[in-house]
């Protein structure tokens, strides 16, 4: 690695500050001699086929070291025509004159690249409304939500949504405002180009630089009469984006170019680098510009999506960004399985180092809150940390996972997710739905069979639990929406009005996914709050914007064809549960590694989208691959990942990872939630509390909606479960809270009740050094320091002069409000 | 408050009715759940107000005796350890210290209290014949302490012992006769048991009698307990019957229990849950109750290769428990799990094979999390059938039909050949041969055909007739063929989701190339009928599948197939009611018409020839009358008759006869239990009650009701008033006897909540009447203490006016020489919506000389007075101002309009002068 940086970086200073576009077109007596001796020179694309004279062409030209580093050399490479009346070379752009072949030669030092260049332009080029007016529309932000793309448009101009519905456009473009915005016989008195171009005032100031490509797109379609497509005109169906994943900036080579290319329903592909929008996902690690170029930022460590948007397509590729660091060594840490090997990955990649192993306190006390929700008891702790075998972590772990706990603390997380509460479902619904969850855990129910049960459900809301899925998501809409999002990790919601801005999803794909649902039934019985869910075999989705009737569509699989009597459901949850779904297994173990880890790979976890990047793609694909092999074994995956020494790291930072917050150097210290919170201080303080009219002992971590819920829950962010959304659930921190903590009287009362541990303790005429470290083991999972032991002895004996009492109380009070007792650690 | 104001209040109070009948029976369980065929079973009804007890009233065929605090016959019995006396030959004695089991304390010759929670003990008796002897025991007991007496593990009483003998010294012992008892041969169990200190026993004989055994209960009779003896059939089939308590004041509510051949046992609380279990021997029916959070726990023995079914009977009898199963092997592994069995109504069960010998736990728990007593549950554990619904399903009449059953275990029963005579709802249950413990079930009998099908027959069946079969398969289809004229209306309705059948049914109609040309494909109420016309003559075919493709051996289904043919469906409001000496009482009776708006006429059965009724023909168009049955003769105060009410109409020439329904009433008591037993449908439980007087009356404003013609609407109000102490229920009122085109909407509820005493009637009819009075009715109708009364106004006049009326009164006497005000009022009637505003012109006419006042004045538009001065001259005969006329004019509706008063006049002897 450090050879690798050498190299880059001699690239960089052997780069002379006078190499500019000028320099290098067509001009043969010019050449760049780098120090780093590349073994190999590529081109993308590796020929041309040009047939428009707009279709210029942007050369990505890459430099491979020996050790196959792939580094952009397109501003340090030498580009020439072999015949420059049929390609004219700006930069690396490469525009068609005449028909005719010839090549362009790519040279860096001694490497040389030979592009065989094809030209055959048609007859007939006019400017594309759809390929590329609109297109340009979208790039320069017009049709954008904040502009002339809101529903109600701005200053009396209004276009649809990122070129979403053409026909809007159409309309708005050439006929509206006594069709002044398009003036075919002057075109540069068009409001059109007048406006962005600030020739009169526009609100939205400069949109368009006059002369640019961008420019004349609008320019030449505006002079050639404003023509729409024809309806048989070719269409875009699939962009490119060069060059994929994979490539690293540094200090040394700092930059990348990017190319979009689409790819047309008569196979025709065109370089539309200039029509597209690029976004970063991420832009304290890099910026992009409009012409594709890349830099990153001065110092970022981490990850970045590249996005790239040609009209309804996006394209993502992911490039990371490594500093150096001072005095970096990375220290070889113990690897126990796959996870710590790719996590190791690319902590040395960005160069941070792991925490240290957390203790065996902190261990007891993170693993039984990850897994089961509860404090480990006093009895529990002590026997652990009296245990000196070395497997014993690895054996609490296989014990927790198979406690009755854990499953209904996945029941509540799922809870969630399922919205289970009884305005959706009816109070019998609750528990019967919340009983079928449970049962599901305990059984460790595979993956892919429990979305099949949830997703194929039929009958009683009653008798088969399950079917409450379409009770709770009472339309198509909810239906498609929950699902995507549960399962697929996709927020569709904006799809339902329109092409979804920041993603792939098609208003189309949203119903098209929906027609899966649509021939649900939901009946009411004779039975009080029963519902009955079944499927006919008729009804279509209509798409309510073009009135087309919508077939069943699946990502990545398209339309998909359906016999009769078939329950398309099963068809849906068959390409679901597929090993090769690129989703499916990967949102789940992404949610199993939030639960354990407090941060998903991909966060927020039912966000996945090009645009948001796993942190750790790499990891993120042996986890699902691992889930797939082990048959969508939840239980398994979780052991590998509280097995693995990342689980086992300390939460507190060390020099070289404190500004690593999502690549899992250390373990993620976070609030306890309100459900594990309230429970918390239930056992350490061993007064429990009481739910409506639920059984005596339940905790909240075991409950079965909100519908039991209280103060002190709701302070604490529980949600009140009607969005599938994760977001739903507050993590954010207020006063509020705080004061609940130290003054409400959950706490309060708990402190103070005549049974709570400090009177037990009392009773039993326990030393006063016994009291207080059984409070520390129930509160800390571990015993106090002598230091914190003399401080209380301290404190007790000067509050002799009070209530016998109050001084424990006072103490159990501080351990409450410590952040060691607040937080998962 | 002043002295004068006493006796005014006094009268008002005097004037409520003071209602003196006592509250009503309210049953709230039955203990035990189930009686058994061929025995006499004690059950106890737990509830309110059941001390005057009178009859136990149940749709169950048995002897029914009410058992009385104490059995009289008892006292009667003569010791046989008298002074002076010897025991009869084959009398057994026993000493009390001489128990085979027990932990109880000993001293001297005595078992006493020997601090054990409970102190018991347990005497064996072993007798060559059975037999029925008098139980005496001989003790010392100084207070009553009474105790447990067990027969056999049946708990008689838990008064034995109860008296006193004047001490606890060994002087102080007593013979005392407890009861006789029906002894079995070979070994007999006494059990004696009490928590605290016990009577000091000294011995327990046991008398040779020919007295009949003497039943004792558990619980004595009381206020909250009414125990009644049920000597049920041999042959009464296991299944859901309903009961109820009547008193001398009315009848309680609809308790549900069963008759069950599996021995019962009772749960021991606190030693069948958390890590403990409480041991059962197969067969049995465990009763017991869940606790919150709770599973009570079971623990049976079952060889390998057994098969055990369990069933959970709660929701169906009543129980607010939602059961939930679980089967564990002896290691607390879950073998089988069952919750919500599909057509048991929220009950469950299963049925397991034992691959090992030994011990086996069942759990049941709420799957709500809930538990307290009124979580009670029957836990059948045996091997016993699991029957869904018999095949068929329905049975013709008269006809000898042969019943296979569909069920999770039926294979193995019997057919069984079964003849009815009458139609209706009839259960019927199965065991397996050479087992104890049925399954149950019920059939129903109609007058139509039937015909069993399966997947391999598409045979053709009549119409009217029915079709069961049984969809053993997933994504099974059975079909079968009608043939049907062109236009013909055929109804399908499936009939069998009431009776335990998991199965909910999709039905089409196809033509011969398979095309559907109509299909139901619903659950729920709007899923069990299809009614269909036919395109062409021809033939159909019917396709029936679960709507859900499931199938199983217990997917057993029924069809009814007629033509639609112009007739009614009748639904009575209650299913129970009583009938109050020298009354009546009120079923509101309504009509579903199909095709037929004659009118229907109904009768009463179950109360003998010579009930009378009022209201008993339902008019033609009418959807509902208010029936009055009245008492008949020879009735008394807590007797209890089922009744049913049936509705008959001529029609195309043919006598047509209807039971009404009383499913909707039933439904409202039991909401979790959408299908009661089928033979409780239509029954009404009838109770002699008390004769309670009027408990209100109504008023209405002036007594009449003024409608303005031309308007063609206006608003009156109808007061409830001297509500009787306690009735505070609102009233139902409503008018009879309006004109044609009239109708009065608006008495249901009161105006506000605030006030139930005021309801506003809108009341429509034409515009273009003529004026005059017609005669009205106005009635309402409450309930208080269960009775239904009605109260009516007498009879009123509905007065049709011009939209104007106008009145004069002045501020003082009209005397001579007077100079007064007079106000000129007018009423001027407008539709409620988007009334106009008019003035009214206001003339008067013919003023005597003398008298000075304006010809005519103006009420402004939206004024309704206006005031005008008169002077009168000293000489005027103030009697001659009668002869004023006023008259007032105005526009309503575009319509001229007018009304007159004349001037009022004073009365000169009263005018001081």
């Amino acid at each position: 690695m450090l050879r690798i940086l050498i190299l880059i970086f001699s690239i960089a200073i052997a780069r002379p500050a006078s190499l500019c576009a000028a320099d290098k077109t067509g001009a043969a007596d010019k050449t760049v001699v780098p120090r780093v001796a590349f073994q190999k020179l590529s081109v993308f694309p590796a020929s041309l086929s040009l047939n428009s004279r707009r279709s210029s062409v942007s050369l990505i030209v890459t430099g491979h070291d020996e050790a196959g580093t792939a580094i952009d050399v397109t501003d340090l490479a030498i580009l020439k025509s072999d015949d420059a009346n049929l390609v004219r070379l700006e930069a690396n752009r490469a525009t068609p004159l005449q028909n005719g072949s010839t090549k362009i030669t790519v040279a860096l030092g001694d490497l040389t690249v030979d592009v065989p260049v094809t030209i055959r332009l048609r007859d007939s080029d006019a400017v594309s409304m759809r390929l590329e007016v609109l297109p340009v529309l979208s790039r320069q932000g017009c049709s954008s939500g904040a502009c002339h793309g809101s529903p109600k448009g701005k200053g009396g101009f209004r276009l649809s949504l990122r070129a979403f519905d053409p026909g809007i456009d159409e309309s708005t473009l050439r006929n509206e405002f006594f069709a002044r915005r398009t003036n075919p016989l002057n075109p540069d008195t068009s409001l059109l180009l007048r406006k962005p171009l600030t020739e009169v005032p526009h609100a939205g100031g400069r949109k368009l630089i006059a002369g640019s490509i961008q420019h004349q797109v609008l320019k030449n379609w505006i002079k050639e009469g404003t023509r729409l497509d024809p309806p048989d005109a070719i269409h875009c169906e699939s962009i490119q984006l060069f060059p994929p994943s994979g490539r690293e900036l540094t200090a040394a080579a700092g930059t990348q170019r990017y190319a979009v290319f689409a790819t047309y329903s008569d196979h025709t592909v065109r370089d539309v680098t200039d029509l597209a929008v690029f976004t970063v996902s991420d832009s304290s690690i890099a910026t992009a510009d409009g012409s594709g170029l890349v830099t990153r930022v001065e110092g970022s460590r981490g990850q970045t999506a590249i996005t790239v948007r040609y009209l309804e397509h996006m394209a993502t590729s992911f490039v990371v960004s490594v500093s150096e660091v001072d005095g970096y060594e990375w220290t070889k840490p113990a690897e126990v399985n796959y996870v710590d090997r790719l996590v190791h990955g690319r902590l040395r990649q960005l160069q941070y180092l792991p925490s240290e192993r957390c203790s065996d306190s902190e261990f007891i006390r993170r693993v039984s809150l990850d897994v089961t929700g509860l404090l480990p008891t006093v009895e529990a702790t002590r026997e652990f940390l009296a245990d000196s075998a070395s497997d014993k972590r690895s054996q609490l772990i296989d014990q927790l996972l198979k406690r009755p706990e854990h499953a209904k603390f996945m029941a509540l997380k799922w809870g969630d997710a399922l919205r289970i509460r009884a305005a959706n479902i009816s109070s019998p619904g609750v528990f019967k739905y919340h009983r079928w969850l449970v049962r599901a855990f305990e059984r460790n129910l595979p993956y892919d069979t429990f979305a099949r049960e949830l997703l194929t459900s039929s009958g009683s809301t009653f008798e088969s639990p399950p079917a409450n899925y379409f009770r709770t998501a009472a339309s198509t809409n909810d239906c498609t929406e929950s699902t995507a999002q549960v399962f697929l990790g996709a927020r569709l919601e904006c799809a339902k009005c329109h092409n979804h801005p920041h993603e792939r999803w098609t208003q189309d794909n949203y119903y098209g996914l929906g027609s899966f649902f649509h021939r649900v039934q939901r009946d009411v019985t004779d039975r009080k709050d029963e519902m009955f869910v079944s499927v006919i075999d008729r009804g279509e989705v209509t798409q309510p914007r073009t009135g087309q009737t919508m077939k069943p569509w699946l990502p990545g699989t398209g339309e998909v064809d359906l016999v009769s009597g078939v329950d398309r459901r099963t068809v849906l949850v068959d390409w679901l549960t597929k090993p090769d779904n690129p989703l499916f297994a990967r949102v789940e173990v992404n949610r199993l590694w939030s639960q354990m880890m407090g941060r998903g790979i991909v966060e927020p976890i039912d966000d996945f989208r090009d645009s948001n990047p796993p942190s750790n793609s790499e990891l993120l694909d042996a986890l699902a691959a691992d889930f797939v092999k082990h048959k969508f074994d939840r239980r398994h995956i979780l052991r590998v990942i509280l097995n693995s020494e990342t689980y086992h790291r300390s939460s507190e930072s060390i020099p070289g990872n404190a500004g690593d917050d999502r690549y899992f150097s250390r373990y993620q210290r976070r609030l306890l939630s309100a459900e594990q919170l309230l429970d918390a201080i239930c056992d350490a303080t061993s007064v429990s509390e009481q739910f409506g009219g639920l059984p005596a002992g339940t905790r909240a971590t075991q409950l079965p909606s909100p519908d039991f819920s209280q103060e002190f829950l709701k302070v604490f962010g529980q949600p009140e479960r009607k969005s599938v959304c994760r977001c739903e659930r507050s993590e954010d921190l207020n006063l509020s809270q705080a004061l609940q903590v130290a003054n409400g009287s959950f706490v309060q009362s708990r402190l103070t009740n005549g049974n709570n541990r400090i009177r037990q303790l009392r009773k039993a005429d326990k030393s006063l050094r016994e009291i207080v470290e059984e409070c520390y083991l129930a509160a800390y999972s571990r015993p106090p320091t002598s230091d914190e032991v003399e401080k209380i002895e301290r404190f007790v004996e000067q509050k002799r002069d009070g209530a016998a009492e109050e001084p424990f109380e006072d103490v159990l009070w501080a351990l409450l409000n410590s952040n060691e007792f607040l937080f998962q650690h | 408050m002043t002295d004068r104001r006493w006796p005014v209040i006094l009268l008002l109070l005097l004037s409520i009715p003071e209602i003196v009948s006592a509250e009503l029976p309210k049953a709230i369980s039955v203990s035990p759940i189930a009686v058994a065929p061929g025995q006499m079973t004690t059950v106890s009804v737990n509830g309110l107000n059941l001390a005057g007890a009178t009859e136990l009233w149940t749709n169950l065929d048995a002897e029914i005796r009410r058992v009385q605090a104490a059995d009289e016959r008892v006292r009667k019995i003569v010791s046989a350890f008298g002074e002076g006396k010897t025991p009869p030959s084959g009398t057994v004695i026993t000493e009390a210290e001489d128990f085979a089991r027990g932990k109880i304390g000993k001293n001297g010759p005595f078992v006493l209290n020997g601090n054990f929670k409970p102190n018991y003990a347990e005497w064996d008796f072993e007798l060559p014949a059975s037999g029925r002897f008098v139980l005496e025991l001989n003790f010392a007991s100084g207070e009553s302490r009474p105790v447990k007496l067990f027969l056999n593990g049946e708990l008689l009483t838990e008064q034995a012992a109860a008296g006193t003998t004047g001490g606890f010294a060994d002087s102080n012992s007593k013979w005392m006769v407890e009861c006789v008892l029906a002894l079995k041969e070979g070994v007999n169990t006494v059990r004696l048991e009490r928590p605290g200190g016990m009577p000091h026993f000294d011995k327990l004989a046991l008398v040779p009698t020919e007295l009949p055994a003497t039943r004792f209960l558990s619980v004595a009779p009381t206020d909250r307990v009414a125990p009644f003896e049920i000597d049920v059939p041999k042959d009464s089939p296991v299944g859901i019957r309903g009961l109820r308590v009547a008193t001398r004041e009315g009848i309680s509510n609809l308790l549900f229990f069963m008759v069950d051949d599996l021995p019962t046992v009772k749960e021991v609380r606190g030693r069948n849950s958390g890590s403990v279990s409480q041991s059962v021997n197969l067969p049995v029916a465990v009763e017991g109750y869940c606790d919150v959070g709770l599973a009570d726990r079971y623990q049976f023995h079952a060889e390998a290769g057994e098969s055990v079914s369990i069933e959970a009977v709660a929701a169906r009898v009543g129980s607010n428990l939602d059961p939930v199963l679980r089967l564990l092997d002896s290691e607390g592994r879950e073998l089988a799990f069952a919750d919500d069995t599909a057509g048991l109504a929220g009950d469950c069960c299963l049925r397991h094979r034992c691959e090992a010998s030994g011990d086996y736990v069942i759990e049941i728990e709420d799957a709500l999390m809930g538990g307290a007593s009124g979580h009670r549950y029957r836990l059948r554990i045996g091997d016993f059938p699991l029957i869904s619904v018999p095949t068929p399903a329905v049975i013709q009449q008269g006809v000898e039909t042969s019943l296979s059953f569909a069920g999770v275990a039926v294979e193995g029963l019997p057919p069984l050949r079964i003849n009815e005579a009458v139609a209706g709802s009839k259960l019927i249950s199965a065991a397996f041969p050479g087992r104890v413990g049925s399954g149950f079930c019920e059939v129903q009998v109609t007058e139509s055909p039937q015909t069993v099908i399966d997947t391999s027959t598409s045979i053709k069946v009549p119409i009217p007739g029915g079709v069961s079969g049984i969809l053993s398969l997933q994504d099974e289809r059975h079909s079968c063929r009608v043939s049907v004229r062109k236009g013909e209306r055929i109804r399908i309705r499936d009939t069998t989701r009431g009776q335990g059948v998991p199965a909910v049914l999709a039905i089409a109609v196809q033509d011969s190339s398979g095309k559907t040309l109509a299909e139901i494909r619903k659950a729920g109420n709007a899923g069990r009928e299809l009614v269909w016309s036919a395109p062409a003559d021809g033939e159909y075919e019917i396709v029936i599948a679960d709507l859900t493709g499931r199938g199983g051996p217990e997917f057993g289904y029924h069809l009814e197939l007629d033509r639609v043919t112009p007739g009614f469906q009748l639904t009575a409001d209650q299913d129970s009611t009583i009938l109050p000496q020298n009354g009546y009482t009120l079923l509101k009776v309504s009509v579903a018409r199909d095709g037929y708006n004659g009118p229907v006429l109904l009768s009463v059965t179950g109360l003998g020839g010579q009930v009378k009724l009022l209201n008993e023909t339902v008019p033609e168009k009418g959807k509902d009358t208010r029936l009055k049955i009245y008492l008949p003769p020879d009735y008394q105060p807590g007797q209890t008759r089922p009744i049913r009410v049936t509705g008959s109409a001529t029609i195309n020439g043919q006598v047509i006869r209807q039971r009404a329904s009383t499913l909707t009433a039933l439904r409202n008591v039991y909401p979790q239990t959408p299908f009661p037993p089928g033979n409780l449908d239509g029954l009404i439980a009838a109770t002699v009650g008390p004769e309670i007087p009027d408990f209100f009356a109504l008023s209405l404003d002036n007594n009449t009701i003024l409608y303005p013609r031309l308007v063609g609407e206006v608003y009156f109000t109808v007061r409830v008033k001297d509500r009787a102490n306690g009735f505070k229920a609102p009233v139902n009122i409503r008018v009879e006897g309006l004109p044609d085109g009239f109708s009065a909407s608006g008495g249901e509820r009161a105006v506000s909540r605030s006030d139930d005493n005021e309801y506003r009637f809108q009341l429509n009819g034409p515009k273009d009447i003529a004026r005059g009075d017609r005669p009205v009715r106005i009635i309402g109708e409450a309930s208080f203490k269960g009775q239904t009364k009605e109260v009516e106004l007498a009879t009123l006049p509905l007065r049709i006016i011009d939209p104007l009326l106008v009145s004069i009164e002045a501020d003082g006497p009209l005397t001579p020489g007077s100079r007064r005000q007079l106000r000129v009022r007018a009423q001027r009637f407008v539709p409620r919506a988007g009334g106009d505003k008019k003035q009214i012109d206001v003339e008067f006419s013919d003023v005597p000389p003398g008298v000075v006042l304006p010809e005519r004045i103006v009420i402004p538009a939206g004024k309704s007075e206006a005031s005008v001065e008169i002077s009168i001259g000293q000489t005027v005969d103030v009697s001659t101002l009668k002869s004023v006329v006023v008259t007032a004019r105005t526009v309503v509706a575009e319509s001229d309009v007018t009304a007159t008063a004349t001037l009022p006049t004073q009365d000169p002897a009263k005018s001081g002068k």
